[in-house]
């Protein structure tokens, strides 16, 4: 008999010294994910660039060097980041919502239809702003759909939500395959196939002052409820009587999930895998407890897709797809991680 | 203080009422318990007493203030509810668990404190199980989550206990630490408990009162040693029953014995 990840006594040193890690990693990572491309730029400059727009520095780099750090690096890791730590809260957030561990942010609908809404525009047309505005719109409108079949009067039960986010999710994927059955298959078509696979590769500094703030508000609001997660999971009526809110809470946890995964979506296609493999690595290491993993999902999100997109932009001339390899990277680690605990989070 | 219900009546449907005039009251650091034949709607009872139910007539009230009239936390400070068994799809630590019973004291986004976490360590000290504060949900036996879920129900402080069938499933020892826990929480902490039990012989060593209901005829309710007789389990369970006395450290117990007909 053992205790709980993160609940040894004496775990005290310990537990400070896994938050530290937690925090430094992601900020190692991004210093060298913006010194690595296609060619090698030093930390040290890195460093210098970027404190140069905090506090005057020595300028010892050329205008190049600071144009690929400033204005192609910086925001795709930026934003890359973001996204992969918003994919896995809010997908540990839905399987605390649906007590169950299975549970990835895209069970309502919200990834079909925002790409559905990217698809429809990049037929209609090239303009990016229009692509993204319609897949954010979709997505939302996607889950809009789910809660209208799902709701009854007497409120929504959970099993009625997930069968609606199935109806909602499939509707939408039809509508995608007949949106590439219609485009254009010299140019329209490979576009479409290639932003559903995900990818960073078109992520600007525009993106980043929209998509970031969006992404952050659904984060500071799932880790605010991060406690109520927990209560959440249980029994709905066992809930109730811990004096919670069920279907007010339920729907705002929704909401801040919903916001966060049609924005990723919508400025850088489906990227799946994220939102469910990284609450179950967090749950090794820290334990259900929402109050602990939340935190620790929104570090190793952001970890574990900035290294994803630097293989991605890294492996070949013209970029892997994002979900491919969130897939042959994820797939293989998971099972080694469920093999190696037996499942320990259960 | 002092809980009541009056007139109490719920059916889930329009035209089928399953329960019909229900009328008990209990006082501070009494035990209730309620007796009935499957199917007869003791746990649907207990949900309407504590509003996870809306009573279609009559109301609940506590020291003479109807539950609906009380905000949504204020009824969850005055009574714990303990579900029948139920472990949850994460595997929590003890200590987690017991802490989300301060959940109606903190406000939606706040996390609880220092205050909070020593509450849910005395609720666990109250019931017995201090030691098992770090262990996990699912590893510990059925007896042992029952005493958990006490211990969060009371970490909400509450002057009510309201508990489903807690001693089901048990084996006899388990049985013997739930009912003394409740007895103790009942008579030194002054916290009033409504139990549904399926054991005339629990209702007899714990109930200070009891509430037996059947199908056919109307609920009886009084003091236990007057309600549970022969006659009356006879009535509303069917069986014939003898009940015995006997001698337990000078004190008078009474038992039950079935009649088998062979």
């Amino acid at each position: 008999m053992s205790d709980l990840p993160g609940a040894q006594a004496g775990s005290r040193l310990s537990r400070k010294i896994m938050v530290l890690i937690l925090v430094l990693v992601p900020l190692i990572l991004f210093v060298l994910s913006v010194c690595y491309g296609r060619y090698w730029i030093s930390p040290s400059v890195v460093l210098d660039i970027l404190f140069s727009k905090l506090i005057p520095v020595d300028i010892t780099w050329s205008g190049l060097e600071e144009s690929v750090v400033m204005s192609l690096r910086v925001p795709r890791v930026l934003l890359v980041m973001l996204v992969g730590a918003g994919l896995a809260v809010a997908g540990a957030s839905f399987q605390g919502l649906f007590g169950n561990p299975l549970v990835s942010p895209d069970i309502l609908g919200v990834s079909a239809g925002a790409g559905f809404g990217a698809a429809l525009g990049i037929m209609l047309c090239d303009q990016m702003a229009v692509i993204q505005i319609l897949a954010f719109a979709f997505g939302i409108m996607a889950v809009i759909i789910t809660y209208a079949i799902s709701h009854l009067k007497t409120g929504t039960p959970l099993f009625m939500l997930v069968l609606s986010g199935v109806i909602t999710g499939a509707f939408f994927q039809a509508m995608i395959s007949l949106i590439k059955y219609l485009a254009d298959p010299h140019d329209k078509l490979p576009a479409i196939i290639y932003w559903l696979m995900g990818s960073m590769a078109g992520a600007t500094y525009q993106d980043l002052l929209i998509g970031a703030p969006i992404i952050m508000v659904g984060i500071v609001i799932l880790l605010l409820l991060r406690w109520r997660i927990n209560i959440l999971s249980l029994d709905e009526e066992e809930a109730r009587s811990l004096g919670v809110d069920v279907q007010r809470l339920r729907w705002l946890v929704i909401f801040a999930s919903t916001i966060i995964t049609a924005t990723a979506v919508s400025l850088c296609g489906i990227v799946g895998w994220v939102g469910l493999v990284i609450p179950h690595i967090g749950r090794m290491l820290v334990g259900p407890d929402h109050r602990r993993l939340l935190p620790v999902c929104v570090s190793l999100g952001a970890c574990f897709l900035v290294l994803i997109d630097n293989i991605a932009r890294a492996a070949t001339s013209s970029e892997i797809p994002l979900s491919i390899l969130t897939a042959v990277i994820g797939a293989p680690f998971f099972a080694y991680l469920l093999r190696k605990t037996g499942g320990l989070w259960s | 203080m002092k809980m009541e219900v009056r007139d109490g009546e719920f059916g889930y449907t329009k035209d089928r009422l399953i329960l019909k005039d229900v009328n008990f009251s209990i006082n501070e650091g009494e035990i209730l318990t309620i007796l009935g034949p499957n199917g007869v709607g003791k746990t649907t009872l207990l949900k309407c007493t504590t509003s996870l139910f809306q009573w279609k007539k009559g109301a609940t009230y506590i020291d003479e203030i109807a539950l609906s009239s009380l905000g949504r936390n204020q009824v969850w400070k005055d009574m714990g509810y303990v579900p029948q068994s139920s472990r949850g799809a994460f595997a929590y630590r003890v200590f987690d668990m017991v802490l989300m019973g301060r959940s109606p004291h903190l406000n939606l986004f706040s996390l609880p404190t220092k205050k909070d976490k020593d509450i849910a360590l005395s609720s666990l000290n109250m019931v017995g199980i201090l030691d098992l504060k770090n262990r996990s949900c699912g590893e510990i036996s059925g007896g042992e989550m029952q005493l958990v879920l006490i211990a969060r129900a009371l970490a909400s402080q509450p002057r009510i206990l309201i508990l489903d069938e807690p001693e089901s499933h048990l084996d006899l020892k388990n049985q013997m630490v739930i009912l003394d826990v409740l007895k103790r929480v009942a008579k030194q902490e002054g916290i009033s408990c409504l139990i549904n039990t399926h054991y005339p012989d629990h209702a007899l060593q714990i109930g200070d009162m009891t509430l037996m209901m059947g199908k056919e005829s109307p609920a009886v309710f009084g003091k236990s040693d007057a309600v549970i007789s022969e006659d009356n389990l006879k009535k509303y369970f069917d069986v014939d029953v003898k009940l015995i006395s006997y001698d337990s450290d000078g004190k008078t117990m009474m038992t039950i014995v079935p009649q088998f007909n062979n």
